[in-house]
């Protein structure tokens, strides 16, 4: 585990998608690292206690238990991801709290242990372009991004080829290509409605999904064997997490040390030297206050843990929080809005299913906007992609259609229809009210103060939201399909466990908080890499952005070190 | 063909249990539901008959369940919901699962369908003939697809949870909506649609249900795109 003297070369603050590849990459580039983790410790392979469960193992058959879920996880059970088989990798809504004063409920999904959410994450990989880098500055919303495509576009190849990302070369120059495996295949029907897309609409593609999940072995880890259950953990390792790819290569280096159960309260700042200098953990069992010490300091602890630990971290020359000189910390929290789209049924094609079960779906990429100037008769700026897939209706039908007896039981041996659904996931402006602040009395059972989160959609992100699902629906019906029909979840704000914002990057330090290199602009041993740094969200899932802003922010401050900057 | 830990129905096990009843009324225990649970509970365990407990049903309401069930998905090449152990499940499910409301919301429908055969047939459900028995459960379900408010709302509940990929497991016991008073008499149709979605839960994904109804693999190893139905011959259960 490497050895514990103090300081650290580099302290890293959470353990997921981009804490452990900070970790990664700052021990591979030769610094100690301590990577402290605020939830329990789960080891690959063994701690995935259900990874092997039968669907008979479970005593609710997936249900879970009703009276459990609503009191301790009213928030968590609204995931996709959570169930039977993954409870235990959400936290408990109870012994976590915040408050929110928003149209609903904000969402706030978490998992509080080694590899945090990159266990359950939705693993679909998709490059940006400038037409989302260029984005702020051409329409006014937020400060520009201090980056550029070609600024990032090295590191997307860095981390892509260190992830293993099956896709599809599309040739798009608003969704770039990247170091692709061979990518998954689209079933039958999802070709059908692809074809049919194609037909009626210029410029409207279908391509399946990019996703982190390796076809081929890679990088020592097994390919997947399309069981499609990633979120209970995979000791094949053939989805990308920090517990099966990013943690392993930083212990081969023996220069991790790995702490867990340790809540990073603040980061310790010495305004004499004007450096960060270690952080004060508060242990997450024996609630006993401590420190550790290091020259850099990496915060990963998620779009709002990141901002929570900064607003907490207050000094004579921080008074409303560390590197918040701006004022921005915590505010511009966007997340993508999405669970609104439309189905239909695609006709025939009874004689075709599939084997295995496939890991990810559809995708047909914005269409919207493309020049960057909004298309005609279009209200809104910006634009939505489209997650969609098709299968055929199992047994569950049974119980929603008439009939007993050995008629049912026949019927049900057979699949039923096919179904394709259009789910959009669209932009969602950055905007100063949409943020965190602490609470000034209520404080959670380690004292730290409680996270308020204040959200509300703008009329932009409706906007979108109204015409992906109109042109889902064309879509689908365009195609061919039957009882095509719109539905709309009125998803909250972290509905899609995109938030990003909070410590955005920018060009001025009056008006963000990180400069192009995710370096703080007023402590410059001060790195935020994770989803809290995004000046603007684009539509596309965002976490292969962390973490190629990660790789990138992390050879930027080793130089630093190395040329005695820092 | 009973699976480790689950219960046991033959008609030895049925045998002691009602043994056990008489010997409870007798000694003027009162020995009913739970209470007869648990001394069923210490029974079964100091015999050989596995650690099979009964925690919400009586072993009339579980044989009645057993029956239902039965009929819903029977046992033909395959075995039946009975066989694979729906009885238990549904058991468990109302122990654990369904708030309390709900179960006797459950408990009460099961009352209703006696009093539907009494009514009929002037005798409780289990003591009619199995053809008598199977008009009475088709009539209820047409009653319990019949469109009305709360069946409306169980409906897009499915279909927003299929949307969502969480394979269309609906629970109408979850939909408050189900919650709004009924009369005894209405109450049968709601819990022959509980008990028929648990059956079909519990039935298709048992072991048998799974691997001997359908098709299942735990690791597929290859994801083919477009495969001809008859190369795989059944659906999918997962």
């Amino acid at each position: 585990m490497g050895d514990v003297t103090e300081p650290f070369d580099a302290i890293v603050v959470g353990s997921g998608m981009t804490g452990g590849f900070a970790a990664k990459e700052l021990t591979e580039r030769g610094l100690r690292t301590l990577l402290i983790e605020r939830g329990r410790n789960v080891e690959h392979g063994k701690g995935y206690v259900t990874e092997w469960m039968q669907p008979w193992d479970f005593p609710h058959r997936g249900r879970g238990d009703k009276e459990l879920y609503a009191r301790d996880y009213p928030i968590q059970s609204k995931n996709y991801a959570f169930g039977e088989a993954t409870k235990h990798f959400f936290v408990n809504d109870r012994e976590h709290p915040y408050i929110t004063d928003g149209e609903q409920q904000f969402r706030w999904i978490r998992g509080y242990h080694l590899g945090g959410r990159s266990l359950l994450w939705g693993r679909a990989c998709w490059r940006w372009s400038d037409l989302d880098f260029e984005a702020n500055l051409r329409d006014g919303h937020g400060v520009d991004w201090p980056i550029r495509y070609a600024d990032i576009a090295p590191w997307y190849s860095h981390v892509e080829r260190f992830v293993g990302i099956a896709g599809e070369r599309l040739g798009l120059s608003y969704l770039p290509d990247g170091e692709f495996l061979p990518p998954w295949e689209l079933n039958c029907a999802e070709q059908f409605v692809k074809r049919g897309i194609a037909r009626a609409f210029n410029g409207r593609h279908m391509t399946i999904t990019r996703v982190a999940n390796i076809t081929r072995d890679h990088g020592g880890r097994t390919r997947c064997q399309a069981r499609n259950q990633c979120a209970r953990g995979c000791s094949f390792g053939a989805y990308f997490s920090s517990l099966s790819a990013t943690l392993p290569a930083a212990r081969k280096t023996g220069r991790l040390t790995v702490v867990t159960d340790a809540i990073v309260e603040s980061v310790l700042y010495d305004d004499r030297t004007d450096r960060a200098i270690g952080v004060r953990v508060i242990d997450a069992n024996t609630k006993d206050a401590r420190e550790y010490r290091g020259r850099l300091i990496f915060l990963n602890a998620s779009t709002i843990g990141t901002a929570q630990v900064l607003l907490n971290s207050k000094s004579r020359r921080f008074p409303n929080g560390l590197a918040n000189s701006s004022g921005e910390v915590g505010h511009n929290l966007m997340d993508h809005l999405s669970k609104a789209g439309a189905r239909g049924v695609v006709p025939g094609l009874e004689n075709e299913y599939y084997f295995g079960r496939r890991p990810t779906g559809a995708y047909i990429p914005r269409f919207r906007n493309l020049s960057g100037k909004p298309d005609s008769g279009v209200s809104f700026v910006r634009g939505y992609g489209i997650q969609a897939g098709a299968g055929r209706a199992g047994w569950e039908r049974g119980s929603r259609s008439l009939g007993i007896g050995e008629t049912l039981k026949h019927n049900l041996r057979e699949p039923g229809e096919w179904t394709m659904s259009l789910q959009g996931y669209c932009e969602c402006l950055p905007r100063h009210e949409n943020h965190i602040s602490l609470d000034p009395e209520r404080k959670d059972a380690w004292g730290i103060p409680i996270v308020h989160i204040h959200w509300s959609w703008s009329e932009n992100e409706r906007a979108l939201r109204a015409d992906m699902k109109t042109q889902s629906a064309e879509m689908l019906e365009a195609a061919g399909c039957k009882n095509v029909q719109t539905y709309d979840d009125n998803a909250p704000m972290g509905f899609s466990v995109h938030e990003m914002g909070t410590v955005r990057m920018g060009r001025d330090p009056k008006t963000s908080v990180l400069n192009d290199h995710n370096q703080a602009h007023d402590v410059p041993n001060l790195f935020v890499t994770d989803g809290s740094c995004m000046a603007s969200t684009s539509c596309v899932n965002p976490s292969i952005t962390y973490m190629a802003l990660t790789a990138r922010a992390v050879a930027f401050a080793v130089e630093e070190v190395n040329r005695r900057h820092l | 063909m009973n699976e480790p830990g689950e219960l046991d129905l033959s008609p030895e096990v049925i045998a002691r249990r009602e043994a056990l009843q008489r010997i409870g009324m007798l000694l003027g225990l009162g020995f009913s539901g739970p209470k007869l649970a648990a001394a069923l509970t210490r029974s079964i365990a100091v015999g050989s008959l596995g650690t099979a407990t009964l925690r919400v049903l009586s072993p009339q309401q579980l044989e009645q369940v057993a029956t239902i069930a039965e009929h819903i998905i029977p046992a033909t090449d395959t075995p039946g919901a009975r066989g694979v152990g729906v009885p238990a499940f549904v058991d468990t499910m109302l122990a654990e699962y369904y708030t309390p409301a709900e179960r006797d919301e459950l408990l009460a429908g099961l009352a209703a369908v006696d009093a539907r055969a009494h009514h009929a047939y002037g005798r409780a459900f289990l003591a009619i003939p199995e053809n008598d028995q199977r008009v009475l459960l088709e009539a209820l379900d047409r009653e319990s697809l019949a469109p009305r408010t709360s069946q409306d709302a169980v409906a897009n509940r499915a279909s927003r949870e299929t949307e969502r990929g969480g394979g269309g497991l609906v629970s109408p016991g979850s939909d408050t909506s189900h919650a709004a008073p009924v009369g005894a008499s209405d109450s049968a149709p709601a819990s022959f649609r509980t008990l028929k979605e648990l059956t079909i839960l519990g039935y298709y994904t048992s072991q048998p249900g799974a691997t001997k109804e359908l098709r299942y693999l735990q690791v597929p190893g290859r994801y083919d795109s477009c495969v001809p139905f008859a190369k795989i011959g059944r659906a999918w259960a997962t």
